[in-house]
């Protein structure tokens, strides 16, 4: 592997500030890893000539002194964020060839700050899965191998972007998070994964799956790179009705590592029946880290945990089944031909969707129909409440809280798609925080006894990513995490 | 739109069964169990509107009614009182000025469409 493909977003950054290597280099390097990488399947576009153009205008920049927060930095881009010129599908048929003719809002925040786009990373179609395999471009395979060198999934939706940043396909990486989409990957790969404040990042231009849920944010080698890329996709956006007008403070300056009398709660409901025992004793490591770092140790309850995963199965297909709709074969993506234009939408929405996406589409559609809107999405919608009245409780009496980011380390490929609900418990511990609106981060904290990665959560108050990512670098530095997967992919 | 005016009946019926007290009432006398049986699935499906085959309805009837079963814990909380939650952080909608700021770009807007005559979008016939 090239000495350039090892380095962090910020050890890039010092050294394309200190001339001690070019953009174009450093861009080369990871096109030529991700040239060598299709047996991982991250990439479902890649744009080399974008990207070398992209570099060169940021070598141009920084030889004129005019640097950007992230000039030269290549990155991959998850489908799900339209992309002007490049082909964008959220990994669904029914996108077909779309083609945007504009930019989403975070994307061209990174660009303006001189990021390099090297790809679109893969997903679970419409970031639907926990594991990447509902992709129309098949499944994404962890560069993370299990026992006898078995293949196992990234996790999901962003799976594309976890694995690829786990295999140094791209110094960073962007991610979604709906449901836990940011924080299961990042913990099925060694990664930082954080998921910011409802409305800290823009979703225009974001294909959107469950808009009251849906938010951007990176997936990083490190918390201080997911400050760094934090810093450049947050920000008050007026074509997003749900962005929140705030300002952007300088989040890598929150990493001080001084969390003495920071009260970290620990909510009883996140020890579930069955959690395997590494994870139990993972979460207690966490706990002795943050104690020996200064901070208080206070137990919390959150007593509608249980009903989180119920709830969002109610509202988040509530919302995708709306959203889809826009997706009839009439003004983008495939159409089907049918006998009249019933039958048109019909044929076009069968030919189109996968089967995951039916299957929510059409739980969203009951729960919104006449009869059943009360019993179901707007009994969801008050079991929302009391879950984001939970946080708020605990939060009188900490400051941030501590919990696993999945119940168990990566699975096999095909080992959880034969049932829809075996699939859905794995954001069990990340689902709560979407509804809450709050922050979370996965870091990689140990591993299990298969030798794979194993990530802890952390939870903020609302637009709490300072304190949050300070919190976050603690527990990554007494993890000291320096695993990494082997390159056996490479051909 | 005939398949939305076939069913408006059926909710009337529904819908003045009220709310959620009764609507679980009513699947307790039908013994269902909150099941979803292949007429409801196939109805479900035309109101997505997504084609679904004759063969495909057994297994998709026993996936939606797996997910409402899952979700019918949601029942055991007392939500007496309680507001629905549509957002999840505090935020009043902003007024902007009633201006066009955008648009004058019909040949962008048409560059994804499957079919197209000059400026429109091309669809099958919809009035006879």
């Amino acid at each position: 592997m090239s000495e350039l493909t090892k380095l962090t977003l910020a050890g890039a950054r010092d050294a394309l500030a200190d001339k001690q290597i070019t953009a174009r280099e450093l861009t080369e390097a990871h096109l030529a890893r991700v040239a060598k990488a299709d047996a991982l399947n991250a990439y479902v576009l890649q744009t080399p000539e974008h990207a070398l153009q992209m570099a060169d205008a940021s070598d141009a920049r920084l030889a004129k002194g005019e640097a950007g927060k992230l000039e030269g930095i290549p990155l991959g881009v998850k489908d799900l964020f339209c992309t002007k010129g490049v082909r964008t599908t959220a990994c669904s048929n029914i996108l077909g060839d779309f083609t945007p003719p504009y930019e989403s809002t975070v994307t061209a925040n990174l660009w303006a700050d001189g990021a390099v786009m090297l790809g679109k990373l893969n997903n679970d179609e419409f970031a639907m899965g926990s594991s990447n395999e509902t992709s129309r471009f098949g499944p994404v395979i962890n560069p993370w191998r299990g026992a006898g060198d078995s293949q196992l999934v990234p996790g999901g939706s962003s799976g594309g972007s976890s694995a690829a940043v786990a295999a140094r396909l791209g110094v960073a990486a962007t991610a979604t998070d709906t449901g836990g989409s940011i924080r299961q990957p990042a913990a099925f790969t060694g990664t930082v994964g954080l998921k910011p404040t409802y409305g800290r990042c823009s979703r225009w231009g974001v294909v959107a799956f469950a808009s009251s849920l849906d938010q951007a944010g990176p997936i990083t080698q490190t918390v201080q790179d997911a400050a760094i890329m934090l810093e450049s996709m947050a920000g008050f956006d007026a074509k997003d009705a749900t962005s929140i007008e705030r300002d952007v403070p300088n989040y890598e300056a929150a990493l001080t590592g001084d969390i003495r009398g920071l009260r970290v709660g620990i909510p009883a409901e996140y020890r579930v029946d069955n959690m395997p025992t590494e994870i139990e004793e993972l979460w207690q490591q966490g706990i002795d880290w943050l104690k020996q770092a200064g901070a208080e140790i206070v137990d919390v309850s959150l007593p509608h945990t249980k009903y989180a995963l119920p709830a969002y199965y109610i509202i988040a297909p509530a919302e995708a089944s709306s959203n889809l709709a826009r997706y009839d074969g009439v003004r983008y993506g495939m159409r089907e031909n049918g006998a009249d234009i019933d039958d048109m939408y019909a044929s076009t929405r069968a030919a189109g969707f996968g089967d995951e996406v039916v299957r929510r589409i059409m739980v969203g559609t009951y729960a919104l129909s006449a009869g059943y809107y009360d019993a179901y999405y707007v009994k969801a919608l008050q079991v929302r409440r009391l879950i984001a009245d939970d946080f708020a409780k605990a939060y009188e009496k900490c400051d941030v809280l501590l919990t696993p980011t999945t119940p168990s380390a990566a699975f096999p490929i095909g080992d959880q798609t034969k049932e829809a609900l075996q699939m859905y418990l794995n954001d069990v511990f990340t689902v709560t925080v979407n509804l809450a609106g709050l922050p979370g981060i996965s870091v990689p904290a140990g591993i299990d006894a298969q030798g794979l990665p194993l990530g802890l959560q952390l939870i903020g108050k609302a637009f709490g990513e300072e304190e949050l990512l300070r919190v976050a670098g603690v527990v990554e530095e007494a993890a000291g995490f320096t695993g990494k997967a082997d390159d056996w992919w490479s051909v | 739109m005939a398949i939305n005016k076939a069913i408006a009946p059926a909710n009337g019926v529904l819908r003045r069964a009220g709310g959620f007290a009764s609507f679980a009432q009513l699947f307790r006398i039908k013994g269902l169990n909150m099941s979803v049986d292949e007429k409801m699935a196939l109805r479900i499906a035309m109101l997505s509107r997504i084609g679904v085959s004759d063969e495909q309805l057994p297994a998709l009837a026993n996936e939606l009614s797996a997910i409402l079963g899952f979700v019918e814990q949601l029942s055991e909380v007392d939500t007496t009182d309680v507001k629905p939650l549509t957002s999840a952080v505090d935020s009043i909608m902003r007024m902007r000025a009633d201006e066009v700021n955008d648009g004058g770009y019909p040949d962008d807007i048409l560059k994804n469409a499957p079919e197209k005559d000059d400026e429109y979008f091309a669809v099958p016939k919809v009035v006879e």
